[in-house]
Formats: C-alpha cells, structure tokens, sequence
C-alpha cells in the first residue's frame, strides 16, 4: 500500500454541502479508499490533530478544505495542513470566498452571538447565558472578528468553486490526485470566460436591457426560454464565472454568483453592481434610486458567497 | 531589458520651483527603484530644454520616462514629442502634475514637497507598465453630410461642391431651401428671395456631386473626424420623384384637404401636395397621415390620376450607410408659437398672426396672391405689428433673436408700399438695429406717414383682445399710461427657436445644446462654427438666431473649415489609446454593447465573444469599467498601471 498518494479533506465553517459532493462520488469513493490514502477526514474516519502533527511536511499529496474561517481553532488546523500538504486546494465557496457564511462579517461578534442565543424567536427562556471564551478546562473555540476566505490565512494553490461544487468536477479533481497529477499553482477548476458564454439563454439576450423594475422570483412568472435579465429578474451570470454547466439557469432559477468571479475581477460584488447598474433605465436620479431600493437585500444578492473576500468584507488587516 | 527611468522635474519658473522644495525631490526620484536619472529642468516645454533632455534620455539609454510638471492636458503631446525625437516610443512616458495639483492648490512648502514625492512616487510606478503603443492610419474620407437644406446647408454644400467635395444633403421636409425660399422681400433692399435663392437651389439639384434626399433623417453618426460613417433613413417613396413632373392631376383627384402648413394654415391643400409653387425638387408627396390610403385603404385616386404611373402605395423606405468624412448640422429654426401665452389672442383674436403668415401673405405665391387682406378679404386700415413676442422673457426665451425687429420694419414698409392709407402701428420695449444698414433702414421707417411707435415698459406688457371684430392691442408705454390701438390685422415679430426635435437630434449626433437649446459652439469666441463634437460643424440658426446673410456666411465657413481639416488622400491618425477585449475572457454577455457612445462593440455571434472596431473607439473606458468578466481593457489605462499609480500615491512616505 505504501505509494499511494495521501489525501486528506478538513471541514471549517460550512453548510456540509462540499462534504456532500464528496459523498456523491457514491460508488466510486471505493475506487477512492482503494487508490488513494484518505489519511484525515474528521467527517469520515477517526484522526485526530496530533495524528496531523506527527506527519512528515508536506507528506500529504493534497488536502481539500471546505468551509469559511470563523473560529480561532480553524486558523490552527488549516496552518497545519498547510505544513503537512503539497497542496491546499479550496473546496467551495466558503473556502473560496468566505462564502455565506462570509455574510456575517455585517455584523460583531457579538451582535451574532446575540442574536443567535437570544434574539431567535424559538429561544423559550431569554434572556439566557452567552457562550464564554477562554477558561479553564475545556474550551470554546473563539469567533474571530471576521469570517475570512481560505486564502487569507494560508497559500491555496488551486480552488474548486461552488455551493456546493458540481460533483463531475470533484470526481475530476481527486482522479486526478490518485494518478499523481497534481493541480498546478493557481488552478481554478472552472472556466476562464463568465457563465453567459455557456448559457443556453445567451442568444436571447437583447442588445439593450433596460429595466424598469427589478422582480423578485415570487412576484412573477418567467419566461423559461430567455435571459432572466431583460426579464426583471437580476441574474448574476454576466459576473460569474462559468464551469457549472448552468446548473441553476437549467432548474430555471437565475444565477447567484457561487463561482465568483473570473480572474481579472478584483471585487465580485462591485463587479456586479456595475453590471446591473448599466442596465436600469432612465437618467432621472429620483427615478432611478426608486429602481434601486426595489433591490431587495443587495449586499445579501450581490455579495451573497463573496463579501469575506472582497475589498471592504474583512475590514483593516490586522 | 531592464528599465532604466529617468525623472525630469520643471521648475516651470517659478510656478514649481518656489512651491516646493526641488533638490529634495530630485534626490527623492533619483533613490526610487528602477530610476536611473533625476533631473531639476528649468522650463521643461521651453525648446532648448527640450532639446537637452531629448539628449539626455537619448545618452542614459533611458527606457520610461517621467515629467514631474504642469498638466498633461497643456503639454502631454509637448512630451510625447521629446520622446519621439529621443527616438523613443512617445508612450513611455507619465506626466505628472505638480503645478495645477500641487504647486498652485498648496501653499505650504513642506506639505507640497510631500504630496509631490508621493505624485512622482506614484508616476514612477506606473509608468513601469506602460508598453509602446503605435498610432494606426487610415486613408481620411474627404466627402461631407450635410443636415438641412436651408439656406445655411446649401452655402455650405455649394462651397464644397465647387472645390469638388462630394456632398449629401439630407433634408427632413418634400423640399428644399428651407424658411428663406418662403419669403417674397429679403431685407434691406427688398430683393426677390425666389430670385436670389432659386438659381442656387436649382445649382444644387443639378449639381453631380451633390446627392439630396429629401424626406430623410439621419439615424446615427457612427466614428471618428475623417472616419466617419452615416446611417440615413429616407421615407418610402410613395411619389417616384424620376417619374414625376409635378404637373398636379394627383392633386385634383385627391378628395382629402387639410390646412395648409407651407401657408401657415392660411389655406388648404390636399393629402397628395406639393408644397409651394416653385418649391424644389417639383414633384408631389403625400401626406400619409391624412391619405385615405394609408389610413383606410379605400382611395386610389391619386394613382388612378397620374399620367406617369409616378404613384406606389408600396414603397418601402431605405437605410442607407454613407461614407463620410465631416458633418454641417443646418438644422435651422422655428417660429416660437404665441397660442403658448394668452396675452397675444393668438388663435383666438381674428386678425392676429404670426409674421411667418404674413410673409406668405405678401408672397406672390401665398394664399392671396399676395394680396395683404384680413380673413374676410378686405384689406386691413390698422396694422399693428408687436415685437419681441417669446424673446427677451423669462417664461419663453431669454435671448433676443436680433432680426425680427428688422423684419416687422421690412413688414411695415410692406404694408405701406400695398396700402398707403393703412395706419401702422409698432408696439416695442427696445429696438434690435444691429449692422451697418439698419439705422438707416429704421430711419426710411419713421419718415413714413402713418407710422406709429409705441414703446413699451417691458416687452410682455401688452394684451390683445376681439372687440366688435377688431383685434384691440393694450399697451402700457414707458411713462404708465396704457395706449390702445384697434387694428384689423396684428402681425407678431415671433423669436426664432431651436426646432423642437433639437434635443433628440442632439442626442442622435452627439452635440451639445447651450442654455437656450440651440447646438453648442466648440468656443463661442474663438471658435463658433465648430461643433463640440470633432468633426462637426454647425451653419445657420442650429447655432443661433440670425439672419439670411449670416447663416450663408457660416455655411461657407464650415465648408472652409472642412476644407482645411479633410485633404483627399490624406490620412487620419487614430488614437491607439483604445479598448481591447480579451476573447478567452469574454462570455459575449454584451452589457458593453449598450453603454459604448461610439457604437465601437459588436458581438461575433460565432464565437460568442465581443469585437472592437478600432476606428470608432475613442478610448473612453466605459466598456472596460463595466465589463462584468474583466475581458475589456483600455490601452495605456491598464488595470495594473492604475493600481501602481494608486499604490505609488499610498506609499507612506520615508523621510
């Protein structure tokens, strides 16, 4: 068994989507277990940090990390795994961009914790106690201050975008690991060109668009056959890259954005900003900041797997 | 190769070098990495300055260089130009602004010093990732749209002509000539307008190297001066106008009749027309919007009349796309319309008209033959001619138009010649009498018997109104009192405006309009027959209020002026500073296409991928800024170049 390419997958703050696509390989995860070395997998196996530790550096042939940055004890697992692996590859949005959970980063700490113990309508008894840090024995884990994407921790060499991602891409990805080819630095496992170039819908997109009212899905019904766009229904595919086969577009639902942007992007949010603000229509600010604030949510729209990663998400760098 | 980047500071006179300290910026420059050479320069724009640091760029092999001195917009070509004699690409170089964003806005010394390091801080950085860039040439189009047929449009086109330009003219009326074809007596010496303006018209019409369409818009002007291309759209044909001689059988046949506007509704004519007799080219339109054909498809008879099958319900209209190399707008003007204030009884007091209707009323080929009569037909023994009426008023227009009041005096000696019983009446808060004539012509005016002048306190205090059938007009005069006049004809000296569809033809062409509408000059002083836009020209009342003499005198300017800028088989320069798009980032999603103000993108629609015609982009950003992929950039404005200059400027400062 002893040249088998080792694997290990780490789970940090996420849904449990990406560990999902992992075990929608069904079948072939055998095929996986047999070729490969799954050396860590705290969702699957039983290994521990010290059993990480005791690794050689750089033993590890690939590590997939899913899951945003949010507690103290993430920061110190994804170092070591950093230390331990030849390559990090970040496993899904949140490990990409900090993904939803990157959204809490509008608020504190303790504004979340707040909410979460004692603002929730289902809390019987508030107000109740709070979780407490530090202390002796046993310990919580800490928020950090900010949800961070995967990147600005550790040095991620490749990155498979998606919530979760699509399960060809996974089975792609680590075929590739068990046979030795190891992705080079940078690799995004997706396309290079935004999702319209692959959208069946691309030749119904009009020259102009101009939108005079912006519609959420519930408040209408859509022609199934053309760009959501000239429809009133904000699509975040001209922003996005492609490589998901329009998967949302072909269950008739717009883009959100969880491929996040194509390589020259700076800002995925400002980006697409950008993007729907060339299309409203009309010059006559009064009118115009109407249309605007029919957007319901826009950070939550336009940031809604981004806002981590992007220029203002994490506040000053300490 | 390595870059070696040499620094030149301008000490602009004293304009920098007292603002600042310079030996501390030249010692500061020549430490940044990569900057092999610092200078102090004395007048950097000055020739023998510029000689010296083409010498030294030339000597230290420098690859980048930065002009730490006045603002690019007055001497960014200046540099270019020493590069280029440096023999090096005119590209490498970033000016920097340290006189208006520095030397001129701070006047602390120290706090100058420091923002200027961080300025050329940031210029060194950037100008690390500019890259030579060569401008293309194209042959230049030496041929020229004109927009109006009016007397302006045409002065322009014969000039052109007679130096053998090609000329279109695109005519949006049956015909051409414009407002001064509708005239009997031109100012001051009461010459035949027909006479004068008919030869030249006719010079036009036959001219090979003048194409008319008339009944015909311009859609878009797509490009560049020397470069540009026209789409032009001209109404169907219903009338064949090789067919046609304008021999009238339609016009008998047709059973419609509608006021007639060529008369100020005066008249009537019929749904097929032609528009004043004289009017050119001679052939009959039709009216689509009262023909019974186009509206309940039962009438034939017009084409049943025609004696040469000149009739086709069925045309169809034609988008034509047209070379071009310059564009004349002679878009002309129209009369403000009293019926907008109550005060004139316009439309409601018989005998009020407008002094466009009274010009058809005295025209040989007007509605009476030329007769002056009131609408019963008697000839009026009280004319009062009011002045200023929509000019010099906060509610209409503010401007004065400058000649109407020339032309109600023209009107009354008019009348005078006709009728010379007729009292005449002149209500006027000031006189416009500009030029070398018309004090004299004013002059003849009140020398006349029977001539009247009232002035009033200002040019809105008066009110006419219907008594007995009269038109009563109520001034009140300059001292308070109220003079009152009971005339039977009231002719109104109306502002001449900017035609109403001025703003959308503003917004197709891409000029812009003044404070009162009118299209912009490029510098109303220096420059006043230039369009904002490079490449246009503006001829005629488009521009302004004036008179026949000046719009035909504008129209020969901007023919000269075309004639110096486009040289047939010359060649254009185009500005290399334009977008690109990188066709393995592009999704083809085409949120650029709609923004682009130069129509420059268009999709491939086999590769799904956007294009850039190069000729007509103008390097502006706008599809790079938006382009949601990050497919598009600009030339010279590199994402990298930008954010090393913003990184340059944020570099905190070591001392």
């Amino acid at each position: 068994m002893g040249g088998r390419p080792k694997i290990a997958l780490y789970w940090c703050a996420g849904c449990g989507g990406c560990e999902e696509s992992v075990i929608d390989l069904a079948e072939d995860l055998l095929t996986v277990a047999e070729k490969a070395e799954i050396v860590f997998w705290p969702v699957a196996l039983d290994a521990r940090y010290r059993d990480v530790a005791a690794m050689e550096d750089a033993e590890i042939d690939a590590t997939f990390i899913n899951g945003a940055i949010r507690l103290d004890d993430h920061i110190r697992m994804v170092r070591l795994l950093r230390k331990k692996s030849k390559r990090i590859i970040a496993h899904g949005s949140c490990a990409h961009m900090g993904g939803v959970i990157g959204l809490a980063n509008l608020f504190t700490p303790r504004q979340l914790l707040e909410c979460a113990y004692r603002q929730v309508p289902s809390m019987a008894d508030p107000p109740g106690p709070l979780p407490v840090e530090g202390g002796d024995g046993p310990r919580m884990p800490e928020l950090l201050p900010v949800v961070k994407a995967l990147d600005q921790v550790v040095k991620v060499d490749a990155i498979i975008p998606g919530c979760p991602p699509p399960p060809e891409t996974m089975a792609r990805v680590i075929d590739d690991v068990i046979h030795g080819r190891l992705p080079a630095e940078k690799t995004v496992f997706a396309h290079r060109k935004a999702l319209c170039h692959e959208c069946p819908r691309l030749d119904s997109r009009p020259e102009k668009i101009e939108i005079t009212r912006f519609k959420r899905l519930h408040q209408t019904r859509w022609d199934p056959d053309v760009c959501f766009l000239p429809q009133g229904l904000i699509c975040l595919g001209p922003v996005t890259r492609g490589g998901c086969d329009a998967r949302c577009i072909g269950a008739n639902m717009p883009c959100r954005g969880c491929f996040g942007p194509t390589e020259r992007m700076d800002d995925f949010g400002a980006g697409a900003i950008a993007c729907i603000a060339a299309m409203m229509a009309g010059t006559d600010e009064p009118a115009l900041a109407q249309l605007v604030d029919s957007i319901a949510d826009p950070v939550g729209l336009f940031y809604r797997y981004c806002l981590a990663a992007s220029v203002l998400g994490t506040g000053p760098t300490p | 190769m390595k870059d070696r980047i040499g620094v030149f500071i301008c000490e602009c006179g004293p304009n920098i070098k007292d603002a600042m300290d310079i030996p501390q910026l030249v010692h500061f420059a020549g430490h940044l990495e990569a900057v092999v050479l610092a200078e102090p320069v004395g007048l950097m724009c000055a020739p023998n300055d510029r000689k010296k640091v083409a010498d030294t760029i030339r000597r230290h092999h420098l690859t980048h260089v930065v002009f730490a001195s006045c603002s690019p917009r007055e001497h960014e070509q200046t540099f270019r130009g020493v590069l280029e004699s440096a023999g090096c690409n005119p590209f490498m170089m970033q000016a920097v602004n340290l006189r208006e964003q520095c030397a001129w806005v701070i006047h602390d010394r120290d706090q100058a010093t420091r923002k200027a390091r961080r300025m050329i801080g940031a210029g060194v950085q950037r100008v690390r990732h500019h890259a030579p860039l060569t401008p293309r040439e194209i042959d230049c189009r030496p041929d020229v749209l004109v927009i109006g047929a009016g007397v302006a449009g045409i002065s322009a086109a014969r000039t052109l002509s007679q130096n053998g330009r090609r000329v279109v003219m695109v005519e949006r009326s049956a015909c051409i000539g414009g407002m001064a074809a509708l005239y009997e007596d031109l100012y001051p010496d009461f010459n035949c307008a027909a006479c004068l303006i008919e030869p030249d018209l006719d010079d036009v019409l036959h001219d090979e190297r003048i194409e008319i369409l008339t009944t015909s818009e311009v859609l878009s002007v797509r490009g560049t001066p020397g470069n540009f291309t026209a789409t032009v759209k001209q109404a169907a044909p219903h009338v064949d106008p090789l067919r046609c001689i304008g021999c009238a059988a339609c016009i008998e046949a047709c059973p419609v009749t509608v006021p007639n506007e060529f008369n100020a509704g005066m008249d009537s004519r019929q749904a097929i027309y032609i528009p004043y007799p004289g009017s050119l080219p001679h052939v009959a339109v039709i009216d689509k919007q009262n023909c019974l054909q186009f509206t309940d498809a039962r009438c034939g008879a017009c084409k049943e009349a025609c004696p040469f099958d000149a009739v086709d319900y069925a045309a169809v209209p034609a988008v034509r796309n047209l070379a071009v190399g310059a564009v004349v707008v002679a878009t002309g003007f129209q009369g403000f319309d009293p019926g907008r204030s109550t005060r004139y009884g316009y439309g409601t007091v018989d005998g009020v008209i407008s002094a466009f209707a009274f010009e058809r009323l005295v025209n040989t080929t007007g509605p009476t033959g030329g007769k002056i009569v009131t609408a019963s037909g008697q000839a009026p023994d009280t004319v009062a001619f009011v002045h200023c009426v929509g000019s010099r008023t906060e509610a209409f227009n503010r401007f004065c138009s400058g000649v109407c009041c020339l032309s109600a005096f023209k009107q009354a000696r008019q009348v005078r010649k006709q009728l010379p019983e007729t009292a005449i009446h002149h209500f006027f808060a000031d006189l416009c009498l500009p030029g070398k004539t018309a004090q004299r012509f004013f002059d003849g005016v009140c020398a006349m018997a029977g001539v009247t002048l009232h002035r009033l306190v200002h040019p809105g205090a008066i009110r006419i109104s219907a008594e007995n059938g009269r038109a009563i007009v109520r001034g009140t005069d300059a001292s308070g009192a109220v003079q009152q006049v009971d005339a039977q004809l009231v002719v109104l000296a109306t502002a001449m405006e900017a035609p109403a569809g001025t703003p959308q033809t503003g917004r197709i062409l891409d000029l812009g309009l003044d404070d009162d509408g009118f299209f912009k000059e490029a510098h109303p002083v220096v420059d006043p027959v230039a369009a904002v836009r490079e490449g246009f020209y503006l001829a005629g009342c488009c521009q302004g209020p004036k008179d026949i003499p000046a719009s035909i005198s504008q129209g020969q300017a901007a023919a000269g002026r075309i004639m110096q800028k486009l040289i047939p088989g010359g060649k254009i320069t185009l500005n290399p500073i334009v977008a690109r798009v990188d066709p393995d980032l592009c999704s083809g999603c085409r949120t650029c296409e709609a923004l682009c103000p130069y129509d420059a993108l268009a999709r491939d629609e086999n590769e799904a991928c956007m294009t850039i015609e190069e000729a007509l982009c103008r390097g502006c950003g706008i599809c790079a800024a938006v382009c949601p992929g990050g497919a598009i950039s600009v030339c010279h404005y590199s994402a990298d170049a930008v954010y090393a200059e913003i990184a340059g400027l944020l570099k905190p400062d070591e001392k």
